[in-house]
């Protein structure tokens, strides 16, 4: 960080605590990158303690159930697929272990950085059924539609995609409707809103009557967001504003909506880790390219598994328990040997408590259930 | 079509863009330099008209936005 970024870090922490006064409020962050950087930069420790970041369910790899990676596995164990995924995926628990174990078993799954990759795989190994593993929200999904439509235009017959991607509109009216949820305000996932626009989250303050603030990564945009919605609370009008405007229109990116809509429709419900099912929460492919469609192409068996009784990752989801306050956080569950999918990926909350807790909240909060 | 290199930790986030800056373009394909450094080829008709310079989001191969 920069003189001049330390400098105007320090101004909007004083605004923070100015505006805050004494009343404490609950700031949810739903995106997984925010609370990666909250935590490794230590911006808790900056803000007044009555001003709480409480964790969302943004982190598309903590949300995926174990049964959907149990379903990959079943997949990468059929001796003509190779699977392809994203590194994030490969230790993720499900309910027979892990993708990454499965490797190491002999089930053919390579890291990939792009669904694209997956596709030229596919072209250079045409004897082999060739699986994207699709996990992730608007952000991931304009991608992987792509590669589909190229598929398409190529003739690809041996590519397909294992289809997990959510929305983010769905969960959060899930989260925000349940009971025992006290948020003031939510700090809006700049990425996703990248490609939906910021004005799709107007009905946080439309429905719920809560401010929400759409934000950048950076450590003084979250601390501008947090001054931005605080002002919001004192003008007692609720909107959606965006911080992250050098990214983010209201509109959003209109080409990558029009490619989702051409290629996916929404399943009628999809079952969420922590949140259970929700209705039209994720994406499946549309009939006209059921070609590409692994859950039509191959026998997925459609496990369910039940959460590890000891793993709170449901409740840090949903923002009603910290990392901390569960009974395994960095004993029995750690980023080597994670049991819950928070631990697993880096922007998973029990990994960024676990990391760079001890910048944050960590040190005034005392633990619970240890 | 290869996107970025192998990186130190095997692991590329489900749902986290970064920002490239374009130093090629060829149709639908672009090439840029990420935070790293590192030269990575992305497509790129999501964003399209893109010009040489121009900083552009990518994620999971693709450039989803743009950055003013």
């Amino acid at each position: 960080m920069s003189a001049t970024e330390r400098e105007v870090a320090g101004r909007l922490a004083t605004e923070i605590a100015r505006l805050a006064g004494e009343e404490h409020v609950r700031f949810m962050e739903v995106c997984g990158g925010h609370t990666h950087t909250i935590y490794r930069y230590g911006i808790p420790s900056l803000l007044p303690e009555n001003v709480e970041f409480v964790h969302g369910p943004g982190c598309p790899v903590c949300v995926i159930p174990m049964g959907r990676v149990d379903d990959a596995i079943a997949l990468a164990t059929e001796e003509t697929v190779t699977l392809c995924c994203f590194g994030d995926l490969l230790r993720v628990p499900g309910g027979r272990g892990s993708l990454m174990e499965a490797r190491a078993e002999g089930a053919d799954v390579r890291i990939v950085y792009s669904p694209l990759d997956a596709l030229a795989l596919a072209e250079r190994e045409p004897d082999r059924q060739v699986v994207f593993l699709a996990v992730g929200f608007e952000t991931t999904a304009p991608a992987t539609a792509l590669t589909v439509l190229r598929a398409a235009a190529r003739g690809v017959a041996n590519f397909s995609v294992l289809c997990n991607h959510v929305t983010i509109e769905e969960p959060l009216r899930a989260l925000l409707g349940a009971p025992g949820v006290a948020l003031d305000g939510l700090i809006g996932p700049g990425h996703v809103a990248v490609v939906t626009g910021a004005a799709a989250f107007g009905f946080v303050a439309k429905e719920f009557s809560l401010p929400i603030v759409v934000s950048g990564f950076e450590p003084n945009d979250l601390l501008e967001s947090v001054a931005m919605l605080l002002r919001q609370r004192h003008s007692g009008r609720w909107r959606a504003e965006n911080q992250y405007r050098r990214a983010v229109s209201d509109e959003g990116n209109l080409a990558a909506q029009a490619v989702m809509a051409q290629v996916f429709t929404r399943r009628a419900r999809f079952a969420w880790r922590g949140l259970g099912e929700i209705e039209r929460s994720a994406y499946g492919l549309r009939e006209e390219f059921s070609r590409f469609d692994a859950e039509r192409r191959f026998a997925v068996p459609g496990i369910t598994v039940p959460d590890p009784r000891a793993c709170r990752c449901g409740e840090v989801l949903r923002g009603v328990r910290k990392p901390w306050q569960c009974g395994v956080f960095g004993t029995a569950c750690t980023p080597e040997r994670p049991i819950g999918t928070c631990m697993v990926s880096s922007e998973g909350a029990c990994a960024a408590y676990y990391h760079y807790g001890r910048l944050g909240g960590l040190r005034r909060e005392p633990a619970v259930g240890r | 079509m290869s996107t970025v290199p192998p990186r130190a930790c095997g692991e590329v986030c489900s749902d986290a863009a970064e920002v490239v800056i374009v130093t090629g373009l060829d149709g639908d394909q672009a090439t840029g330099i990420d935070p790293a450094g590192v030269t990575i080829c992305f497509a790129a008709e999501l964003v399209a008209p893109l010009a040489l310079g121009a900083r552009v989001l990518v994620h999971a191969g693709a450039a989803i936005g743009r950055i003013a």
